[in-house]
């Protein structure tokens, strides 16, 4: 079992962008598991908070993250999936949460995105990155085995919902929610698809989903699902937005993007939702790391000068 | 993205070629795939042999492991062979170590595992035909070399250079012995060096190659550095000086290159007359490449001319070609600029504050230079050149480029206001109280985060140089902003400056010390962030004022956070009290903190609990880790 001075040590490895050994990996995920196994599908989590979107490998942006909201045992964080894929560093990023959860289960909850996938990070990065970093399968096979267990969605303080995608035509309640059994693949359609999948849209009722899975939800599926369960807001991710986050439907809903120039390319800011211990929300809106702070780790910065 | 007709099969999910077998302990698995077709496979066991012998141990390793590393070494794919390389050093002081500690074979065989497999490996790879695999086994080399016995050094390490020194069919393996007799001249010694290096080395400065005479003319300086003044100026400055005018380009380019290293090894008088034609001619040389690399020396060049005096000795002629540098952007040569503006601080420390008035109007120029980096570097260096030419001439010219730069792009600003309270300590006290405003006036003149938090660290260091009445009535307004500031960086960094801020009131100014003071209890008593960032504030409050007035005014708001619903808060308590309040005489005699720490140690909260009852080394110790780690 990885005692508390074993996973500080992995993190602060972790924090330096190195890996850690196969090994521990391992260990980190069969400890990981026996925390991830005992929380709901509907994760309770209490304020204060800090509420973060898609982060995909961007690392040294996650280390930004920080900075901007405060390091863990500091601040509490809910990270509302898709920690991998697309970006350079999709393994330290996701070992890193996973090694703050397992090191402080109470102060972080992570749950699903539809990028924690066996068959989507197969195309996405990934998995290329794992093999490319540990010569073979293994710690891609450990990491997806992992994401089975995460947890599909939080509820803050029984006023704020949190989801990677959105809502789906078969749930009406967070009790059905309750009920579905997570420890799977992400399926191709069905509640729990819905869940990591769907996006809401400016339409009554529901939608085709062009991205081929999930659903499109407008504003009236909101107002009621919102009633019907008692919610102030819908925390949501999943979706790029320029400006970092975005209300919609009267406020009843907010899309949260913690990626800032997504991709490295995209240009746009990130931002994180701070909630008091009052539910009082906070954006906070940050750019990508400057290029010295994503410096080769261990190696000493030119000097500016010659004395 | 998903394709309904793509029917999940679990049967996709079987990669058996790139699997690892994860029950076998690392050295069983080292020999199970050592010579897998999947080369990321081989390289991550190669980046990993250190560890996998440490883990097998000595005998285990000698025996299974050992035998292996033949394969690495002629590994088909570059990259397996070049990290193969980056770890002989530490694979053979763990044999050396290890055999040592257990006396194996009376404590030699180690020894002999250096002599007989890994330098005639690190040979084989320094002669690679890759020369990425080269450099990193002649990087292994220099630092396997230190621990060969004195007596080996000729017949197992020498022996072997000159070897290559001598093949006339390969020339890689003369370039490789030319740098090998330069990297290595601290190992062989002075007697050594005098009575072969310096021979050898002059043998292959002819050496019909141009590749050798260019790696020979950059690879001299510890060489010298050995044999000392008089023999570098017998022996090695004719040569140096004959490569010099080489036809070939290249071979000039490097000589300019090593100017500044030859001439820390000469007497000055050789220094002030051939060197300085030396570098004159290069820097008229028909070549734009030979010209560029001169003058990118020439400060450094111009350091090496420092003396024990305060002031050195520089022929004009160099400080005008330099201070011409500032000028090229005109001339389209941008380079120039920046290695004018790189090295300034350096020649205003060589030549001293009276030559100041043949380098001013340079340093104007630089200042107001299109690039951002020659200005950035500059902002960088502002306080040294103030230190350098003392308050006068800094309140007269440098000021100016001061208020420039504040007003400059980000990446410049911050450079300066890293230093901050190093160029205010420099400025009289009537400038700096002329100034203070404006730098009060940064934070809420940015949305850059990293300014705020930059200029944060300053204001304690500038508390110390101002009058206490002037920290209540200037400072502490942009203090308040910045332990309130909405990002949680800023917010740590800026409350390491209030100790000293409270001791230089306490020290002078009652209203200023209660103003403080109160703040202070607002913030214990505020919300979230200002009671987190309250008791990040007690361990620098604890560092600077009187233990006995901590314990009266901040260790009762303490025990009330015991009582704070937000666990956070109660960690940081508990961390603070553990690490610091319990570390400190007067405080962990006291009842009340006693009273703080039992609290803390029964918190319902396994985290709080942890952090009060964990042995969790001090950040100081985390700190000399971390310093470790960068090495």
């Amino acid at each position: 079992m990885a005692s508390p001075s074993d996973l500080d040590s992995q993190i602060e490895r972790l924090k330096r962008c190195e890996l850690i050994k196969e090994s521990e990996v391992k260990t980190l995920c069969q400890k990981a598991k026996e925390i991830l196994v005992e929380e709901g599908n509907v994760q309770r989590v209490y304020a204060p908070v800090t509420i973060c979107g898609d982060i995909h490998g961007q690392f040294y942006d996650l280390k930004e993250l920080f900075k901007v909201g405060g390091e863990v045992p500091d601040t509490n964080y809910l990270f509302m999936g898709d920690f991998v894929d697309r970006g350079f560093y999709s393994v330290e990023t996701f070992l890193l949460l996973l090694a703050l959860k397992v090191r402080y289960p109470d102060r972080i909850t992570l749950i699903r995105g539809n990028h924690e996938s066996r068959q989507i990070t197969q195309v996405y990065g990934f998995y290329d990155e794992c093999l490319r970093k540990y010569g073979s399968v293994n710690v891609w096979r450990y990491c997806t085995e992992i994401f089975d267990y995460l947890s599909l969605s939080a509820l803050i303080e029984e006023r704020v919902f949190c989801v990677h995608g959105g809502l789906s035509p078969s749930i009406t309640s967070l009790d059905q929610i309750r009920k579905i059994d997570r420890k799977q693949e992400v399926p191709h359609d069905g509640a729990m698809c819905d869940l990591l999948w769907s996006d809401p849209d400016d339409i009554d009722g529901w939608g085709l989903s062009p991205r081929g899975a999930g659903y499109l939800f407008g504003n009236d599926v909101v107002a009621q699902f919102n009633q019907t369960n008692k919610l102030d807001l819908i925390c949501r991710a999943h979706q790029l937005v320029m400006e970092g986050y975005k209300y919609m439907f009267q406020d009843t809903l907010v899309t949260v993007w913690s990626a800032p120039n997504y991709c490295y390319r995209c240009g746009n800011v990130a931002a994180i939702l701070e909630l008091d211990e009052h539910l009082n929300r906070n954006f906070k809106v940050f750019e990508a790391a400057p290029q010295e702070a994503r410096g080769v780790p261990g190696k000493k910065p030119q000097p500016d000068y010659f004395l | 993205m998903y394709n309904n007709e793509d029917v999940f099969d679990e049967d996709d999910f079987i990669f058996n070629e790139y699997t690892i077998d994860d029950t076998l302990d690392s050295l069983s698995r080292l020999e199970k795939y050592y010579n897998s077709d999947f080369s990321l496979q081989r390289l991550v066991l190669v980046r990993d042999v250190y560890d996998t012998a440490v883990e097998a141990g000595y005998k285990e390793s000698v025996k299974r492991l050992l035998p292996l590393l033949t394969n690495f070494v002629s590994d088909t794919e570059p990259v397996v062979r070049q990290v193969f390389a980056d770890q002989l050093h530490s694979l053979a002081t763990f044999f050396l170590e290890v055999s040592k500690s257990l006396s194996v074979g009376g404590g030699d065989s180690g020894y002999n595992e250096l002599i007989n497999t890994f330098i005639p490996y690190t040979f084989e790879l320094i002669i690679d035909k890759n020369t990425e695999v080269g450099q990193s086994a002649t990087e292994a080399l220099v630092k396997i070399a230190s621990l060969i016995k004195r007596e080996h050094i000729e017949p197992q390490l020498l022996s072997v250079i000159l070897n290559l020194a001598h093949d006339d069919r390969v020339e890689e393996y003369r370039i490789a012995a030319a740098k090998l007799f330069n990297e290595l001249a601290p190992v062989f010694g002075d007697k050594l060096c005098r009575e072969v290096v310096v021979q050898e080395v002059i043998y292959l400065s002819d050496d019909p190659s141009l590749l050798v005479r260019k790696t020979v003319s950059q690879h001299l300086g510890k060489i010298c550095n050995m044999i000392g003044t008089e023999s570098t100026v017998d022996k090695i400055l004719p040569v140096f000086m004959l490569l010099s005018k080489d036809e070939i380009w290249g071979v000039r380019k490097a000589c300019s290159e090593s100017i500044p290293e030859i001439s820390k090894c000469v007497t000055q008088e050789v220094r002030a007359t051939q060197l300085v034609e030396l570098f004159e001619r290069s820097a008229e040389d028909v070549s734009r490449w030979v010209k560029r690399e001169a003058y990118k020396q020439l400060g450094a060049f111009i350091a090496t001319f420092s003396t024990d005096q305060s002031a050195a000795q520089v022929p004009d002629s160099l400080i005008q070609y330099f201070s011409d540098m500032a000028f090229q952007n005109d001339q389209n040569e941008s380079d120039m600029v920046e290695y004018c503006a790189y090295n300034f601080p350096a020649v205003v420390a060589t030549v001293g504050p009276s030559k100041w008035p043949q380098l001013e109007e340079a340093y104007n120029h630089l200042v107001k230079d299109a690039q951002w980096k020659v200005r950035r570097s500059l902002g960088c260096s502002l306080h040294e050149v103030a230190r350098i030419v003392g308050t006068e001439i800094s309140e007269r010219t440098l000021t100016s480029a001061f208020e420039l730069f504040l007003k400059d792009l980000d990446e410049v600003k911050i450079g300066m206001i890293g230093n901050l309270a190093k160029f205010v300590q420099v400025l009289s006290d009537d400038v700096r109280a002329q100034y203070l405003p404006v730098i009060c006036a940064i934070p809420e003149q940015t949305d850059n985060w990293r300014i705020r938090s930059e200029v944060s660290q300053q204001l304690g260091y500038i508390a110390e140089l101002i009058p206490a009445e002037m920290v209540r009535e200037k400072l502490l307004k942009v203090l308040y902003e910045l332990y309130n500031d909405a990002f949680a960086e800023v917010r740590k960094k800026s409350i390491v400056s209030c100790g000293k801020v409270l001791k230089r009131l306490c020290e002078g100014d009652e209203q200023g010390k209660i103003d403080f003071l109160q703040f202070l209890h607002g913030l214990a008593q505020g919300n979230f962030h200002k009671r987190l960032i309250f008791v990040y504030a007690c361990e620098f409050l604890l560092k600077e004022i009187d233990p006995e007035l901590f314990l009266k005014e901040f260790v009762p708001e303490l025990i009330n956070l015991t009582q704070d619903k937000v666990p956070n808060i109660r960690i940081a308590v508990a961390a603070f009290t553990k690490t610091h309040a319990m570390q400190n005489e007067t405080l962990r005699e006291s009842p009340q903190v006693q009273d703080l720490y039992s609290r803390l140690s029964q918190d319902a909260d396994r985290d709080v609990k942890f952090y009060a009852l964990s042995s969790s080394p001090t950040s100081e110790q985390v700190k000399q880790t971390e310093d470790k780690s960068h090495e």
